[in-house]
């Protein structure tokens, strides 16, 4: 079972990839596909590297620290933003899933 | 622009990345259609360590989705260890079917645990009599029956597949019957296609064309499929063959695609596959014949018929008919006249093709 959200702080928040997805890398974007829900659609290049870096160990900040060094990222705050709207996108497919807290 | 799925397709393509693989991996098979088009050598089969490995080498020249047939690969003593190696590589797993071993509801579950992504089951009539005529073996539509209740009490996604000959033509509407009854969408082939080995006799079976041209007909008016031609003058290639699509037969031996049998290389022989199916390893006649004809049929051959962007055209059977990969074989100009006045009945149009000579090629070579 996973937590309630609401009191969480955002940026501890833990995603891990559920087991029964598949995606690949075409070239900047990315094909993800979910047997469970039929579903197989296009990731642009944020929400393909998200779950290529999601893995059930990384938290939120972990996640915002990683796309800053890797691309000229707004501030932090967007950033992270940016980045939970893409989690919460990814976790109605049904591609992620969050941890509950330990 | 938005990229779509079809945008991704159209990269593998230009990036020549095997994206789907068919595994056939075993000619092996409890029914006995005397259609099939499998052609066995004496030959020894791949098992299970054999196929993880070939599953490596795929996925390492980009392969994403792997479709397992045969034969029935239910009949592979390693399916299991296969299966489960497709998804513990995160691929995403395909099963062409004929259901009959799946009347298990122990083995359906274990099924349903390695999350497919489809699994495509032939159904040859709503009928036992007519599918078991056409399978050869008694009781294996009652078995299927039993296996289509057990995938879809455990919420398995089927797709039932119907080739349409002279046997089940008449029950068609029944079929979609079975389909719905257990909640699953049945799709039709209007095409049977020679053997492996180059033997024509399964196109005795294919059904009659004033009954497809109906047929196809219905199913537009009753919004169950579209119809409209391709635009084979725009068109950038017939089909993936060689390029997007791989296969590879119980022996290893691999293809550009199901249909054709033109050997690329031996995937148990080549570590490197990817340098293989990129040009990296030196030229590979097979991979540069399949592609060029590919990207040249739709204008060479397609484009110059009227009835040409309706025509389900595959090389590898022209060559099988023929012996030329570019011919408009007979089947293919049929099919492409069968759809071109479904289209003008649909629309309302005279029809302009009846039982007459244009048709008189009856699906067999000229
Ligand atoms: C060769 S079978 C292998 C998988 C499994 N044994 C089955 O029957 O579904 C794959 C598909 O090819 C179809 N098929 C076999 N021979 C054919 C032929 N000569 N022309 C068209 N389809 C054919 C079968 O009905 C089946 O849907
Ligand atoms: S069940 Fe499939 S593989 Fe077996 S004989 Fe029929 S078509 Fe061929």
């Amino acid at each position: 079972m996973s937590e309630p959200t609401t009191n969480a702080n955002p940026a501890e928040l833990v995603f891990a990839r559920r087991r029964d997805i598949s995606f690949q890398d075409f070239g900047g974007e990315g094909l993800l596909v979910v047997p469970r829900q039929s579903l197989q659609i296009v990731l642009n290049g944020t929400s393909l590297r998200l779950l290529q870096l999601v893995d059930g160990r990384r938290t939120v900040a972990d996640l915002v620290a990683a796309f800053a060094a890797e691309y000229d990222a707004p501030s932090a705050e967007t950033l992270e933003a940016d980045l939970l709207a893409a989690l919460a996108e990814l976790e109605g497919h049904g591609a992620i899933e969050r941890l509950p807290h330990d | 622009m938005s990229i779509t799925v079809s945008t991704l397709m159209e990269r593998a393509y230009e990036q020549s990345r095997p994206i789907t693989a068919q595994l056939e991996l075993t000619y092996k098979c409890n029914l006995l259609c005397s259609f099939c088009y499998n052609a066995p050598k004496q030959r020894s089969e791949l098992v299970g360590d054999q196929w993880l490995t070939a599953l490596d080498r795929l996925q390492a020249a980009g392969t994403f989705t792997i479709t397992l047939t045969g034969g029935e690969p239910f009949v592979h003593r390693d399916f299991w260890r296969i299966a489960e190696g497709v998804r513990e590589r995160g691929l995403v797993l395909k099963v062409y079917t004929n259901g009959v071993l799946l009347a298990d509801r122990a083995k359906v579950e274990r099924y349903a645990e390695l999350a497919p992504f489809d699994t495509e089951i032939s159904l040859h009539g709503a009928r036992a009599a007519t599918h078991d005529r056409l399978t050869g073996i008694h009781g294996s539509f009652d078995r299927l029956m039993e296996a289509l209740g057990n995938l879809s009490s455990v919420g398995v996604k089927v797709t039932l597949k119907t080739p349409i000959t002279r046997l089940n033509q008449r029950e068609l509407r029944e079929v979609d019957e079975v389909g719905e009854r257990f909640g699953y969408k049945v799709t039709y082939d209007t095409n049977i296609t020679p053997t492996d080995d180059g033997d024509l006799s399964p196109l005795s079976l294919a059904a009659d064309k004033e009954f497809l041209i109906a047929f196809l007909a219905d199913q537009v008016r009753r919004g169950r499929r579209g119809l409209s031609p391709r635009p084979v003058e725009k068109m950038k290639q017939n089909c993936g063959t060689g390029r997007t699509t791989v296969t590879i037969d119980p022996y290893g031996d691999v293809f550009p695609c199901i249909a054709w049998r033109r050997k690329v290389c031996n995937i148990l022989e080549v570590e490197d596959f990817a340098a293989v199916w990129q040009g990296r390893a030196g030229r590979n006649e097979t991979l540069e014949f399949v592609r060029k004809v590919a990207d040249e049929v739709p204008r060479s051959t397609l484009a110059p018929h009227e009835e040409g962007g309706f025509a389900s055209f595959c090389p590898a059977v022209a060559e099988k008919e023929t012996g030329d990969a570019y011919a408009f074989y007979g089947a293919a100009r049929v099919s492409g006249l069968v759809k071109l006045e479904a289209f003008r009945r649909v629309r309302g149009e005279p029809g302009t093709v009846t039982e007459g000579e244009r048709l008189a090629t009856d699906g067999k070579p000229a």
